[in-house]
């Protein structure tokens, strides 16, 4: 079912495929994903650990090192320019190009991705530098106004600030300020708010929320908090087992969710403004990726399995407008 | 019947190179928990809430104040006394790839309690498997170490050896933060359903509002070492008095797109300050949306604003 | 090949002794699994290590030669046969098939036999390097953790003692005990024939040396001195970074004393790095025995010391001793070779980090 790059698509993946070559054999870290991420759009990408969606992301500039590889798979993107390539073709230089201007990162640990030895403003710099040729001075105000926009208060004292002399929060701003410092097309945050504090991240997601909006940029967001996904998201992609699983506009996957691992998710997050006298459990664990279940991967834990469950993968089928499923309930 | 109570408990530490500077942790906490109820403790970084576990523990010495296990304090106690507190106060930790001895199997790790106090338990071997059937492990992890374990399958046998003892008090810290979401709502029912086989009472330590209010009775909110308000779980929900607490639940994300799009959010400005320097008078006055001059200058007693509802903030302070 | 037959060895040898446990306790083998598959494990790890192997191979001969070399030495040590034939002396190796009828190793200045005396002199190095290191290490460890776990004026008390030992130039004390204690060693031992006799065969030397032995013994006790101070530092450096582990602090919720949380919990979890440190010491304090010997603080004639055998060859080198300093240079290097192989190869079976690649290894080989 190969869909079309249209006007209003920024990035479509096809059919990517990442497997990792370890010692204990081979990790199907991704198998045969797709998704697509339009103009000016929050994406979430959501599963648990091992489900595969770092991965993903780390995949489209070809982040991969030894011992992965990426198999197969098709990465279209538009770039600032207004022309489409195949991230997966294009060479390394250009792709080294695209990185940290056309797509950026915000990380998870804003720590590890600091370097305790410079100052925000000289990451900022080094940044920009890597990407265009801009004046010195112009490079300054350009940094003192990205640090402000991110909430930042006295900016022009802050930005010769080091990593540990800040907050975790005003970290986290940081590195948002230093990946926005290009104008990326397409910014990916891996966890951006799970070592911070529930009013910080709420401040962060806003100001992610806001940049969004106000900037044109489309944006991938990867977390395993079905909160979080409520409040920013436009369109979810639900990920188990290195495969995406349902997908679609937020809206239609909290009331109506299809897949059976996915009803299962939202009930196992405490909703606080309901009274709940008991969790519901996923029994079982997340499955190894080196000898993955056969079939549907989430059939050994799913309690409408039937035959067809455990012999073929089932297809991803668009089950309502703008809402896609990959189970055999649905054929 | 308390089980157990603090009094104006204070916990300072020394800041490293200073005589002088001290960080105030715990700054004047007075709590009261009652047998076999769960207490929330929730709180962001800074707010001493994981300090106030231990401390209540008698792992750390208070610097001013008192923990009182049945009505007695824990650091005057004589040897038996203080042989009972210990036995009955344990603790579950946060991570637990770190709270499990890596060189000792299971067995050995759950052995050590009962031999500690002499238990009667007949074969050690057989008690322990009948054990882990309780936890919702099988026999075949007893003689395993715990790098052979998953981080849930960790998190249980953590939670039986705090519990083999039959303690009747348990402080449980953050105890599904490093786990998997499925895997939580696994453990958060686990230890519902052994309060209720056990007769436990529950301190529970978190930062995830939503989850403390599911495990908890009543929850306590601290804020820079001191507790903001005290309420019934449902009542602190519906009714948040205290700016920070409405802030904070106002901050939840909720799984739940019309809501969370809808509802009135309250956003603080600007960081959490230093424990070491709190702010004058209101330690929440810079970042509250209600300061008025008082706040800046004196410091809100508790009072009890509704029934069994307490909070510490001028709004609500009547004459 | 080798590697498999290593391994095999190993494996038997374990499960021989689970053999013999299991007769005593039926449930030993499902109680301690676990165990045994680490002892397998570590075994297949080492018999991975080319250089593991190499090191044990050599230190097994060192340690064969060390205990049967004194019962089969073909010469005595005490016997000086320059006197009665003065041609005997510094006698060059006599290896067939290029000669023979002579001495295999040659002979030393006082016409013994090099092969002798250097059977005699394995005894008496690595029984010096074991007792400075089984001696030095468990006051350093105790100290170490005492230091670590308790902090405080405790901690700052030991590590300043720690510091003036290690600052202590051994050799200074070596020899200022080199002039004191051999007068008292020897008048405990001349006392006590008991404890005299039993230094002496320990070392492989006759009761009648006992004067030698006390300056054997008093090099040995200042080696010891200076010794433990390492591990102090060492041990309360990983104590440090275990104490603040939360198992610590469960530990101390079930109401432990202060010393089984030391010994049960801490102490296993910071012995690995200990247990490498001490064999790369086997090697150096072997040496260190020497090189007080080779400078006249140790025992003199007739003992043969390997380190005293290599000075008084001094004097006539290189022009007659040449293969007397040679020779005898070699076995020290053979014998601190051995241990530094095998301490190297220790390390690396014992770092977490690559254990788990070579788990799954030996996972595979099982199936």
């Amino acid at each position: 079912m190969k869909k079309e790059f249209t006007d209003k698509h920024v990035l479509m993946v096809n059919n990517l495929t990442v497997k990792f070559y370890t010692y204990a054999g081979v990790v199907h870290a991704v198998s045969k994903v797709s998704f697509e991420v339009y103009k000016n759009e929050i994406v979430a990408l959501v599963g648990e650990t091992g489900s595969g969606k770092t991965v993903t992301t780390r995949a489209i500039t070809r982040l991969i090192e030894s011992p992965g590889r990426i198999e197969e798979g098709e990465i279209l993107f538009r770039r600032r320019n207004n022309k489409i390539v195949d991230l997966m073709k294009i060479s390394d230089e250009e792709i080294r190009r695209i990185r940290g201007d056309e797509i950026a990162y915000i990380f998870q640990d804003p720590t590890s991705a600091l370097d305790p030895l410079y100052t925000i403003g000289e990451h900022i710099d080094e940044t920009i530098k890597d990407h265009r040729f801009i004046d010195k001075k112009i490079i300054k105000k350009i940094s003192i106004d990205l640090l402000r926009k991110v909430g930042i208060p006295n900016p022009e004292i802050r930005i010769k600030n080091y990593p540990h002399e800040m907050s975790g929060g005003m970290r986290q701003r940081s590195v948002i300020s230093i990946s926005l410092s290009n104008e990326p097309v397409l910014l990916i945050a891996d966890e951006p708010t799970t070592n911070l504090d529930v009013t910080i991240q709420a401040q962060i997601l806003d100001l992610l929320k806001e940049l969004v909006k106000e900037r044109g940029m489309s944006m991938i967001l990867i977390t395993h908090n079905l909160g979080i996904v409520a409040e920013v998201a436009d369109r979810v992609y639900i990920m188990y087992a290195g495969k995406i699983v349902e997908s679609g506009d937020v809206y239609k996957i909290f009331s109506r969710p299809l897949h059976p691992y996915t009803q299962m998710l939202l009930r196992a997050v405490p909703n606080p403004l309901k009274k709940i006298i008991k969790l519901e459990t996923i029994p079982g664990t997340i499955p190894s990726l080196i000898d993955p279940p056969s079939g549907c991967r989430f059939h050994p834990r799913c309690p409408f399995t039937k035959d067809i469950c455990i012999k073929q993968e089932p297809p991803m089928i668009e089950a309502e407008k703008n809402h896609y499923v990959a189970c055999w309930l649905y054929k | 019947m308390s089980l157990i109570k603090t009094e104006d408990l204070k916990i300072y530490f020394r800041v490293r190179g200073s005589f002088t500077k001290k960080v105030r942790a715990v700054d004047g906490v007075s709590l009261n928990v009652n047998e076999k109820e769960t207490l929330g403790i929730v709180g962001e970084s800074g707010s001493g809430k994981t300090t106030l576990g231990k401390a209540i523990l008698g792992l750390i010495k208070p610097y001013k104040g008192r923990v009182l296990y049945m009505n007695k304090d824990i650091w005057r106690m004589n040897r038996s006394e203080y042989k009972e507190f210990r036995r009955n106060a344990q603790m579950v930790f946060q991570d637990p790839h770190t709270s499990l001895n890596p060189r000792m199997t299971i067995a050995q790790i759950l052995e050590e309690p009962i031999k500690e106090y002499n238990l009667n338990v007949g074969d050690i071997g057989e008690y322990l498997e009948k054990q882990l059937v309780n936890v919702g492990l099988g026999p075949e992890f007893l003689y395993r170490y715990p790098h052979e374990l998953s981080g849930g399958q960790k998190q249980r046998v953590a939670i039986l050896r705090a519990i083999i003892l039959r303690p009747k008090l348990v402080v449980l810290d953050e105890p599904t933060s490093s786990l998997d979401v499925s895997v939580q709502a696994q453990i958060l029912d686990l230890l519902k359903d052994l309060q209720k086989t056990n007769d436990l009472t529950y301190i529970f330590i978190s930062h995830d509002i939503s989850v403390v209010k599911y495990m908890s009775n009543r929850i306590a909110v601290m804020y820079l070492g001191k507790i903001v308000e005290i309420a019934d779980s449902e009542e602190l929900f519906e009714k948040p008095l205290h700016p920070y607490t409405q802030s904070l639940i106002s901050s939840i994300p909720i799984p739940d797109p019309y809501i969370a799009r809808k509802r009135h959010k309250i956003r603080l400005v600007g960081e959490p300050p230093s424990p070491i320097n709190p702010p004058s008078g209101c330690r929440f006055h810079p970042r509250c949306p209600f300061t008025k001059d008082i706040c800046i200058k004196q410091e809100p007693p508790m009072i009890e604003a509704e029934k069994n509802h307490y909070v510490a903030c001028w709004l609500y302070y009547k004459k | 090949m080798i590697r498999d037959l290593i391994y095999v060895l190993l494996e038997k040898t374990i499960d021989l002794y689970i053999k013999i446990r299991t007769r005593f306790d039926k449930e030993y083998t499902i109680k301690n699994s676990s165990r045994i598959r680490e002892w397998k494990l570590i075994a297949y790890a080492y018999s991975r290590s080319s250089i593991g192997v190499l090191g044990g191979l050599i230190v097994f001969i060192t340690v064969i030669l060390a205990v049967i070399g004194p019962l089969v030495a073909p010469q005595p040590y005490w016997v000086y046969p320059i006197m009665e034939n003065p041609e005997t002396r510094y006698l060059p190796p006599c290896i067939p098939p290029i000669c023979s009828g002579g001495p295999l190793l040659g002979t030393d200045e006082w016409g013994r036999d090099l092969l002798s005396i250097i059977l005699y002199g394995f005894r008496i190095s690595f029984v010096i390097s074991i007792v400075i290191v089984l001696l030095g290490a468990p006051i350093g460890i105790i100290l170490g953790l005492i230091s670590g776990y308790k902090g405080g004026s405790v901690d700052e008390t030991i590590m300043r003692l720690t510091d003036i030992f290690i600052s202590f130039p051994g050799l200074i004390l070596a020899i200022a005990f080199a002039s004191v204690l051999p007068q008292r060693i020897r008048e405990i031992l001349e006392a006590n024939i008991y404890l005299r006799d039993f230094f002496s065969y320990s070392f492989g030397l006759r009761p009648q040396e006992y004067g030698q032995l006390a300056a054997l013994l008093s090099v040995w006790f200042a080696m010891v001195i200076v010794w433990w101070p390492g591990y102090a530092r060492v041990v309360r450096g990983s104590v440090l970074s275990v104490r603040e582990q939360p198992f610590i602090e469960a530990a101390k919720l079930l109401g432990l004393s202060t010393w089984k949380i030391m010994t049960r919990h801490i102490l296993p979890n910071i012995i690995s790095p200990v247990l490498v440190m001490m064999t790369f010491d086997l090697a150096t304090a072997t040496l260190a025995a020497a090189a007080l010997s080779f400078l006249g603080l140790g025992p003199q004639e007739p003992v043969p010391e390997l380190g005293y055998v290599i000075s008084k060859a001094g004097n006539f080198f290189p022009e007659k001793s040449l293969h007397v300093v040679a020779i005898v240079g070699s076995v020290l290097l053979f014998i601190a070779l051995g241990w530094n192989l095998l301490g190297d190869s220790l390390r690396d079976i014992l770092d977490p980090k690559t254990r788990r690649s070579i788990e799954y290894r030996f996972e595979r080989r099982r199936r």
